[in-house]
């Protein structure tokens, strides 16, 4: 059966509480022992802080895509009257959402919140054919009214609704029997229907070595004497605390001597204050009472293992989870014989009254005096915590949503879709055409897809204009490739964004163009905003920095809704290398790189440059609460794909004859620092002055920050003799130039990848090329490596040339490279393995 | 000091050359009428420093001739070929005819000069003008008590701060027709109505003025330039802190509402837990419940009141008022209300009939306008507000507007069945 779980009590104010606490351990624990059913999560969207830390408390239990986040118009705590028209929409709103997965059961694990949050909790209030099972934690409000419910009557009536909505459930989950009784009592529910799932507490609560309780300086942190009586838990006036004051004064002088009283966990300043009144009333110490404020789960873990014995006094609980929590550390427990007490102590020895002084006096001066006793109760509660454990609690919960079968076979989801609408034509009187329109987008957001998952390529830069980089080649033909052959289940979106409107365009008409297809839309078409769908990829396959900043907080979205959001990296080297670029490509750089950081992964264009970003993110990005996916793929280097310039200049022939003539070493790329065109022309200057004879050719347009260079390279002697540097070369005279040449020689410092060392691969040309992971990863052993500078480029140039002489080709190994095709199949597999 | 101090100084303290120049674009509407009426219009600029004034002037048509002190600047007029001498200011003025230029202007040069050497300074400047001519002075305002009490100084060769009243007044006694102070620059615009805060009293009245003074003419020739003279320019001290004043007033105002219907509140908390302890004599175990509610709801008040003085402190009058009215006050006000609406009896003691406002109406209205404000207040420009997630904050996707038509269409339905 489907079974979705509406998690809102972790997200709620409630997940400070136990309540959130149990919501989320009982989920865990019910995705663990799931079997065979298929079981979703969902939750609300207005609490958008909370939603990135379940999903990585719920990682690896559940696939993302599982996890759905529903809209609704907020705000609406319920103590604000105002709200109350935005309350009943998005009752309206999440229930229709619900109904639309097509559960056979609802989980609700948080009813009774949304007073002071913005919880929309609700059952039946639209027809709907899957059941729904409630959690009841408590009835206390009810059971002591005069206590919560009639000094608020907001409150009251909040509560109430509440209740009848509690009442239209197919089936109770209680944490007690207690619970149960007084759900039978209270609210007449029907006992078949109920199930004591019971409850646990987290593992962190364990026996610890003796060495490790008191460090480091527990004690001394909270002005601890060596022996102690210890509480936990709140200071509402049911927890029974003045009483607990009262009989600790009433001790026998030598043994309240002996032990100072603790009362751990945060309380209002106030109440702290009035229980200090009372106890001096009372006439004990100030410092035999100890308040130690909020403390750490460790901390409590630790005073529960120091304390002599664990007093729990309360009127009423759900079901008290500090007494197991005690137990688990290997505290002896006494407490309360009240509401759910006696069955989670489940040793009757253990109980006194509440509110009878003398009972309770005499228990706890039992416990604090008699060793055999308090022996005998830790025992008691080793044997106890036996029977308690979240999977325990799931299984319990798992069978009754199973007693309950299937969705009654009852509606469609247009059916459904058609109340919704209707529902809130019923309610709306005050609605401005903004907030209608806002509440239209989240019923869309809220709406289950129908066909493919969508596979969002971002082609911002390409979009807007093609300046023919080699950022753009990659983009253009990755692009073809994909929209050729979409990856299984996909279908391929190609977007854009801009730096003035939030939100990503579908790029309809560039597509149009792109893929020389006949428009198939009627001229003046839009490009729409994109809809997504949990289970989408976006895919940041261009290189635009300033988009994906200002885009930033609506790819975190599409992150948050379940989208996998991925960018592919080129490389680091404006970081790495910022002196080689003007101005601050370098800020802007990292900034992009800071961003994309904090989404789902990079698929870098190499193995050095995943290396180099896994190392960049080490030291710059703070741990994230999900894992970082980053991987590689290799571009292709099928140039015939990316529709190759043509033509060869008048004086080409006479260029190339003269290539021809001598050993000629080609470097190929734009002339840039980076590139370290001056250190092979040093090289050469030292070769030409020993007198050998041979050309440097270098191919590549003029680029930035190389003046000096350039000057430098129009005004050599040798310019024209044994030194030429062709600007604007066409992809076919470059290949003449390959031909022509002996052998291509790079100098670069950096690089992404590496292109021109596969074109001469493909030429059959021998390289030279400088010592660099990158280069390694490309050529293998195909190529000669060289580090350091000009003179040592020079003296490798002579002994490969050494050995060259005779102009052998014969080379043993071969570079592997990739078509476009191939490289796109890379990337899909990537992609497709993340999600 | 050396000689390329100055140049420095003003570098790093007066602004970029365009900056100066789309600056000096406000004299433009008093400038250019000079030119219908002396197409061969010459000026004069004294101190003319880098030449930025003397270029726009060029620029729209005027003979210009700057004269100033310091070489190292003359040096940048020289180079965009602007005609400057090295002189003296009074010098400069003094070798002119009678009547010969259209504009003499000097900017920033009246704080340099002792006042008798300004008064001659004046004089000499209306005998040079034509009739109908401007006279431009352009010097620090110590209205900003900011540029008044402190930046004034950080230029050691300032001589004394010139009040606007001053400046203004000397032209008039020397005999100008008419003058108009223009303030400049002002970093605060009232009429965009954001909260002032005390720096913007301190630091938010034009930084510089000017006055434009002109020399009596035909009364034709002056009505070229009146629509520029009749307009208002800048911000004075006297504008600012009013609108601060009314501001901080009408918070006050507020916040004194807001205490009134706190207390109000209380008194009602105090009414209910006395007749909790009423019903409560009955039955013991109630006894016990209604003891806890008592003291729970008795100290109620004291935390309350505990937690807004600490965040007072924190956050000041101002910055707690919004806090204390959306948290506390309107779920106070609407459980009083309630409180009222189940006792009828009650509820028509505290009513006033007709124009008799009573406790009961005093907190509806205010409950009224709060609700009011609450609804204003929640309109969704910002998309970090978990009520606009950013998916919403886009423009409206297909689907979107879909449903936005379906709801449209259902509402309508649902109104014309009723």
């Amino acid at each position: 059966m489907r079974i979705v779980i509406d998690l809102q009590g972790a997200q709620s104010e409630s997940r400070f509480r136990g309540i959130g606490r149990y919501s989320l351990s009982l989920t865990q624990a019910i995705l663990r022992n799931k079997g065979d059913h298929e079981v979703l999560v969902a939750l609300n969207g207005m609490f958008v802080e909370t939603v990135e830390p379940l999903r990585a408390a719920l990682e690896g239990l559940i696939p993302q895509q599982n996890i759905r986040v529903w809209f609704a118009p907020g705000p609406v705590t319920a103590n604000d009257p105002t709200n109350q028209e935005r309350v009943q929409i998005s009752e309206l709103m999440r229930e229709s959402f619900l109904a639309a997965l097509e559960p056979d059961v609802v989980l609700l694990t948080s009813l009774f919140d949304g007073f002071g949050d913005d919880t929309v909790a609700s059952i039946g209030q639209l027809e709907a054919a899957h059941k729904t099972v409630a959690v009841l934690y408590d009835l206390i409000p009810l059971v002591q009214a005069d206590v919560y419910l009639k000094p608020n009557q907001i409150y009251e009536r909040f509560y109430r609704t509440k209740l009848e909505y509690l009442k239209r459930a197919d089936a109770w989950l209680t944490i007690s029997d207690n619970s149960l009784n007084e759900a039978v009592e209270y609210l007449q529910l029907t006992p078949a229907l109920i199930t004591n799932i019971s409850a646990a507490c987290d593992p962190i609560f364990t026996k610890l070595d003796a060495a490790l309780v008191d460090q480091p300086g527990l004690l001394q942190r909270f002005s601890l004497a060596k022996d102690f009586v210890l509480y936990s838990g709140g200071a509402d006036p049911r927890k029974n605390l003045t009483r607990l004051l009262s009989v600790y004064s009433k001790l026998p002088q030598e043994v309240s001597d002996k032990f100072q009283l603790v009362i751990a966990g945060k309380i209002p300043a106030a109440n702290m204050q009035s229980l200090r009144r009372y106890a001096q009333t009372c006439a004990i110490p100030d410092h035999k009472l100890v308040f130690t404020g909020n403390v750490t789960d460790l901390e409590l873990c630790r005073l529960y293992n120091a304390c002599t014995a664990y007093v729990f006094p309360s009127l009423h609980e759900g079901f008290g989870l500090p007494v197991l929590e005690a137990m688990s550390c290997g505290a002896p427990v006494i407490a309360a014989n009240a509401s759910s007490l006696p069955e989670v102590v489940g040793d009757e020895r253990a109980l006194f009254d509440p509110l009878d002084e003398q009972d309770f006096l005499s228990k706890l001066t039992r416990v604090l005096t008699d060793e055999d006793f308090r022996q005998s109760l830790i025992e008691q509660g080793n044997k106890n915590i036996t029977q308690y454990s979240w999977d325990a609690c799931a299984n319990k919960a798992l069978q009754a949503l199973e007693r309950l079968g299937p969705a009654r076979p009852l509606d469609k989801t247009e059916i459904n879709a058609q109340r919704l609408l209707q529902g809130i034509s019923q309610l709306t009187s005050s609605l401005t055409d903004d907030e209608l329109m806002r509440c239209a987008a989240m019923i869309a957001l809220n709406q289950p897809r129908f066909g493919p998952k969508k596979l969002f390529v971002d082609i911002s830069e390409l979009a807007r204009h093609d300046a023919a980089t080699g950022v753009q080649r990659v983009t253009r033909s990755i692009l073809f490739e994909l929209l050729k052959h979409p990856p299984e289940g996909f279908q391929v979106v190609p977007v854009y964004g801009t730096t003035t409107e939030l939100g990503y365009r579908q790029a309809k008409s560039f597509v149009t163009k792109f893929m020389a297809a006949e428009p198939t839309l009627p001229s003046g078409d839009v490009d729409e905003i994109i809809e997504t769908q949990p289970g989408d990829i976006f895919l940041g396959l261009d290189l635009q920095h300033q988009v994906t900043r200002y885009q930033s907080p609506y790819l975190s979205a599409l992150r948050a809704r379940g989208v996998g959001v991925y960018f592919v990296v080129y490389d680091l080297l404006p970081i790495q290398f910022p002196q080689f670029w003007p101005c601050s490509l370098g800020t802007a750089h990292s900034e992009w790189l800071h961003t994309l950081a904090q989404f789902d992964g990079a698929l870098c264009i190499s193995k050095a440059v995943a290396d180099e970003l896994v190392q960049w993110r080490a030291s710059h990005i703070k741990t994230l609460l999900r894992p970082y996916k980053i991987d590689w793929f290799h571009l292709g280097a099928d140039i015939d794909n990316s529709k190759p310039s043509r033509g060869v200049p008048e004086d080409g022939q006479a260029v190339l004859a003269t290539l021809s003539s001598r050993p000629t070493f080609l470097s190929v790329g734009t002339i840039e620092p980076r590139k370290a065109h001056d250190v092979t022309l040093a090289a050469f200057e030292n070769l030409w002055s020993q007198g050998m004879d041979i050309n440097l050719v270098l191919v590549g347009k003029k680029g930035w920050l190389v003046e000096a260079l350039i000057e430098k390279l129009q005004t050599h002697p040798q310019r024209g003799i044994k030194l030429f540097w062709l600007a604007g070369v066409s992809d076919e005279y470059l290949g003449k130039i390959y031909d022509a040449a002996t052998c291509l020689i790079t100098a670069s410092l950096g690089e992404g990848f590496g292109l021109p060392l596969i074109e001469a691969a493909q030429h059959n040309k021998p390289i030279i090329a400088r010592d660099i992971p990158v280069f390694r990863e490309v050529a293998g052993d195909y190529a000669t490596y060289f580090s350091g500078d000009a003179s040592n480029l020079a003296q490798t140039v002579t002994s490969w040339l050494a050995t060259n002489r005779a102009g052998v080709k014969s080379l043993d190994s071969k570079i592997t490279w990739l078509t476009w095709a191939q490289s796109a199949e890379q990337l899909k597999k990537i992609l497709i393995n993340s999600v | 000091m050396s000689d390329d101090f100055y140049r420095a100084f003003e570098d790093e303290h007066r602004g970029s050359r365009e900056l100066i120049k789309s600056r000096q674009g406000v004299y433009l509407p008093f400038i250019e009428p000079l030119l219908s009426l002396y197409p061969d219009s010459s000026a004069l600029d004294l101190g003319c420093g880098r030449g930025e004034w003397l270029e726009l002037l060029t620029q729209i048509g005027f003979q210009v001739r700057g004269v100033d002190l310091d070489d190292s600047m003359l040096a940048v007029c020289r180079e965009r070929g602007l005609s400057v001498q090295t002189k003296d200011a009074i010098a400069g003025l003094q070798e002119c005819a009678n009547e010969s230029q259209s504009v003499v202007s000097g900017f920033h040069i009246a704080e340099h000069l002792p006042f008798e050497v300004l008064q001659v300074f004046v004089r000499e400047a209306l005998r040079v003008l034509r009739p109908g001519g401007l006279l431009i002075l352009e010097t620090p305002n110590p209205e900003n008590i900011v540029v008044g009490t402190a930046n004034f100084y950080l230029d050691p060769t300032h001589k004394q701060p010139i009040p606007p009243l001053l400046l203004s007044f000397l032209a008039e006694r020397v005999g100008f027709g008419r003058v108009k102070v223009i303030r400049l620059q002002s970093p605060v615009d009232l009429a965009v109505g954001r909260r002032l805060t005390i720096h913007d009293v301190l630091g938010g009245v034009s930084p510089d003025y000017a006055i434009v003074a002109q020399k009596s003419a035909a009364p034709e020739s002056l009505a070229l330039l009146s629509r520029a003279f009749e307009f208002d320019y800048g911000v004075t001290l006297g504008q600012i802190s009013g609108a601060y004043e009314q501001q901080t007033e009408k918070r006050f105002v507020r916040l004194e509402q807001a205490a009134e219907v706190a207390q109000l509140a209380l008194m009602q908390a105090a009414e209910v837990a006395q007749l909790a302890l009423i019903k409560a004599d009955h039955a013991e175990k109630a006894l016990h419940a209604i003891y806890l509610s008592t003291s729970w709801r008795v100290t109620y008040p004291l935390r309350w009141l505990g937690r807004q003085v600490q965040l007072l402190r924190e956050r000041g009058i101002a910055g707690r008022f919004r806090d204390l009215a959306k948290k506390i006050c309107r779920p106070l006000l609407a459980q009083a209300l309630a409180y009222f609406d189940k006792r009828p009896a009650l509820r028509a003691r505290h009513s006033g009939v007709g124009g008799n406002v009573l406790l009961y109406d005093r907190l509806r209205a205010l409950y009224l306008r709060m609700a009011a404000d609450h609804s204003s207040q929640t309109n969704f420009e910002s998309f970090d507000s978990p009520y606009v997630p950013a998916l919403i904050a886009t423009k409206p996707t297909q689907a979107a507007r879909q449903v936005h038509h379906e709801l449209k269409s259902a509402i309508e339905r649902a109104k014309a069945d009723h």
